[in-house]
């Protein structure tokens, strides 16, 4: 590069040109919607140690939701075997010894935790033939993929809608979108999805009305809509709302006074600040997506995990429940996790905390 | 104006009968009320006024960046081509590169999420003056010329790792990075410092001058238009009721309004027991105006005649005055 007349030393630009080529190069990578380049590389050190220091802050929260959730599934009266039919004394008490309920709690709850740092579950106390490892081992990925394809269905859709509905604000487009985002809202999955079945399963007969066969893609659609719906219109009002925030805030009359297209200026002066509080939201809603959903499983038969919360609390199948509560817990945690690290590439006042 | 600066030169901003509506529960508002100027190239006007007579609304007509909803009826013509009712596009090419807007809060007015480099070579960018590295050294060179101490390092910061006072310096490194022909400034110090004010207001003098760009800077602070500009023009109510040569204007007022907002000024030698002569009254609100003149309720000077009719904004001594009653030489303070 040769040197400009209007500067005195060209060497700094050359060194912010590097640091800002491979920044742009792996913030490209990370969010092809922004045109700017994050300030990652030359921080990554930074970057790194702060996602691991929150990676190790994570531990008390999980050791508590666990130490928590043990206690509270064996408050709840009634026990495993605890059946219409009585047991014999005898063969309960056998029970008890063979899963190790006949020990002082403490010692339950320290040889769960034993079990737990070696990955090991337990048996399910009521599927007698299953370990809660293997139960997860089968209900998961059912559950991963069904969560996984609503999720992107409504991000996918949710948000292109939700700018469009801003972008269109009171007009016709707009009501049409918020009277349906509504009606997502307050029509739960227990009345959809059964209406769902009815329509395109039965009257229709375009898809399965329920059923899981690997390799059968057709048996996805209903379920995944089905589970989508909800966050999807929750997801439209929540971009709405706020985008109109981000274009009502003066430094959108900036880019305007600039002179740039009002592509440029929705793609990036618009939308990464208004995306900050829409990913707040979206962590814990994939959690709870991605762990599967009762009433969308039962409805259309799938084997997932969705089930395992209530059936196990209902059947006081301890270790199931447990299961489930730290596959949540984990997701949860997990997700606010790289939520509140792609908040910092949205909003770079978030982006470490200021050291004092 | 126009009568009385006789240049053979036409003006490089003309404004014409320009009016600036709202729509308002019974009756329209009207946030400027046919107002006419004309500025120069390589000169400044100050626009003052209160808040709410209009004078933030004519100046950001300019841009084009009156509220969506706002209707405006009459002329801006920026050497020569008409602006209002002109196509977003045509409007949008205007925007930054022929005319730059500098905003009172640099705190909101700059996008957070943007590093400084960004937020300057997207201007050059958007009207293809320069891309890529080029771009850079431009942004680069334009932070020395606003003195951003450590020019290389703000390139890739943000601004809330900037003071205030740094902030609005990028903010007007923003408005001339493509050396536009006019700048609109709204009341540029307005959110800062005191001790900062000094310091932005040279600049902007500094700025303008060196490049030739004329200068449309709105404040409601006469000692800051005092400062900057060749030539004044007070607003009431969304019109202007007086207008000539800063000097004349600040030293010589010939309307009742001028005189008593240059009465109201303190300085560091006003004696502390005695009450600041303030203008009584209150401003007219949004809703429908009084008749005649905006002024007249407030004016120990109005006539029946004040009340009735609007006075026109004529010609005398060396400036503009729409007063049926004006002051007087040997009355001025």
């Amino acid at each position: 590069m040769s040197a400009s007349p209007l500067l005195d030393s060209p060497q700094p630009i050359a060194r912010f040109q590097t640091r800002l080529q491979a920044r742009r190069a792996f913030a490209a990578a990370l969010r092809p919607l922004f045109a700017t380049p994050g300030n990652l590389t030359g921080r990554a050190p930074r970057l790194l140690r702060y996602a691991l220091g929150r990676l190790l802050g994570t531990v008390p929260t999980l050791f508590a939701v666990i130490t928590l959730a043990f206690l509270l599934v064996r408050l709840a009266p009634g026990g495993p075997f605890d059946q219409e039919q009585t047991l014999a004394p005898e063969v309960k008490a056998n029970l008890d010894r063979a899963y190790g309920l006949d020990r002082p709690l403490p010692e339950q709850y320290l040889r769960y935790l034993r079990g737990l740092a070696h990955g090991d579950l337990g048996p399910s106390m009521r599927l007698r033939d299953f370990t809660v490892n293997e139960l997860i081992a089968v209900g998961l990925p059912v559950s991963l993929t069904l969560g996984g394809l609503a999720l992107l269905l409504a991000v996918g859709a949710g948000i292109p809608l939700g700018v469009l509905a801003a972008l269109r604000r009171h007009r016709a487009a707009d009501h049409l979108l918020m009277g349906l985002a509504v009606a997502g809202i307050a029509i739960p999955a227990y009345v959809t999805a059964p209406l769902f079945a009815l329509w395109f399963g039965i009257h229709l007969r375009w898809l399965p009305v329920a059923g899981w066969e690997p390799g059968r893609p057709s048996d996805l659609v209903l379920p995944v809509v089905a589970l989508a719906l909800p966050t999807l219109a929750y997801l439209v009002r929540l971009v709405r709302a706020s985008v109109l925030e981000v274009l009502s805030q003066p430094h959108v009359r900036t880019a305007e006074a600039k002179g740039l297209s009002p592509a440029v200026i929705l793609l990036r002066h618009v939308l990464p600040p208004a995306l900050s509080p829409v990913l707040g939201y979206l962590g814990p809603a994939a959690a709870a997506i991605l762990t599967g959903s009762l009433v969308v499983e039962t409805v259309f038969g799938l084997p997932g995990m969705g089930r395992f919360l209530v059936q196990g609390a209902l059947n006081r199948d301890y270790t199931l429940v447990m299961g489930k509560v730290i596959v949540y817990a984990v997701l949860v945690i997990g997700l606010n996790l790289v939520v509140d690290l792609l908040q910092g590439l949205v909003d770079p006042r978030l982006r470490y905390p200021r050291r004092a | 104006m126009r009568s009385i600066r006789m240049s053979s030169e036409a003006p490089l901003l003309a404004i014409e009968a320009l009016a600036i509506e709202f729509a308002g529960a019974a009756a329209p508002l009207r946030a400027v009320d046919g107002v006419s100027l004309a500025l120069w190239p390589g000169r400044s006007l100050g626009l003052v006024g209160e808040s709410g007579a209009g004078k933030s609304q004519l100046a950001l007509a300019v841009p084009g960046l009156t509220p969506r909803q706002a209707r405006l009826t009459g002329s801006i013509r920026l050497a020569g081509e008409e602006l209002v009712g002109a196509a977003p596009a045509r409007l949008r090419r205007l925007r930054g590169a022929r005319i730059g807007t500098v905003f009172q809060d640099p705190s909101t007015a700059l996008a957070p999420h943007l590093t400084i480099g960004t937020q300057l070579t997207e201007v050059l960018a958007a009207h293809a003056q320069a891309h890529g590295a080029a771009a850079r050294r431009a942004a680069l060179a334009m932070l020395e010329r606003v003195r951003l101490p450590d020019a290389v390092t703000r390139l890739g910061q943000y601004p809330h790792e900037l003071s205030g006072g740094l902030r609005q310096r990028v903010m007007l490194a923003i408005a001339l990075i493509a050396r536009p022909a006019l700048v609109i400034a709204d009341e540029p110090t307005t959110a800062l410092d005191v001790t900062v004010e000094a310091g932005i207001l040279e600049l902007l003098a500094e700025l303008v001058r060196g490049e030739g760009t004329a200068l449309l800077l709105v404040s409601h602070d006469l000692a800051v238009v005092a400062g900057l500009c060749d030539e004044i023009a007070v607003m009431y109510a969304g019109r202007i009721v007086e207008s000539g040569p800063a000097r004349a204007v600040l030293t010589a007022p010939a309307h009742p309004y001028t005189a008593g907002l240059l009465a109201a000024r303190l300085t560091l030698d006003s004696p502390l027991d005695v009450p600041v002569a303030a203008i009584p009254g209150n401003p007219p609100g949004a809703g429908p105006r009084p008749a005649g003149c905006g002024f007249a309720p407030r004016c120990a000077r109005a006539l029946e005649r004040c009340r009735q009719e609007v006075p026109l904004l004529l010609a005398r001594d060396h400036g503009q005055v729409a007063c049926y009653a004006p002051l007087a030489p040997a009355e001025r303070p």
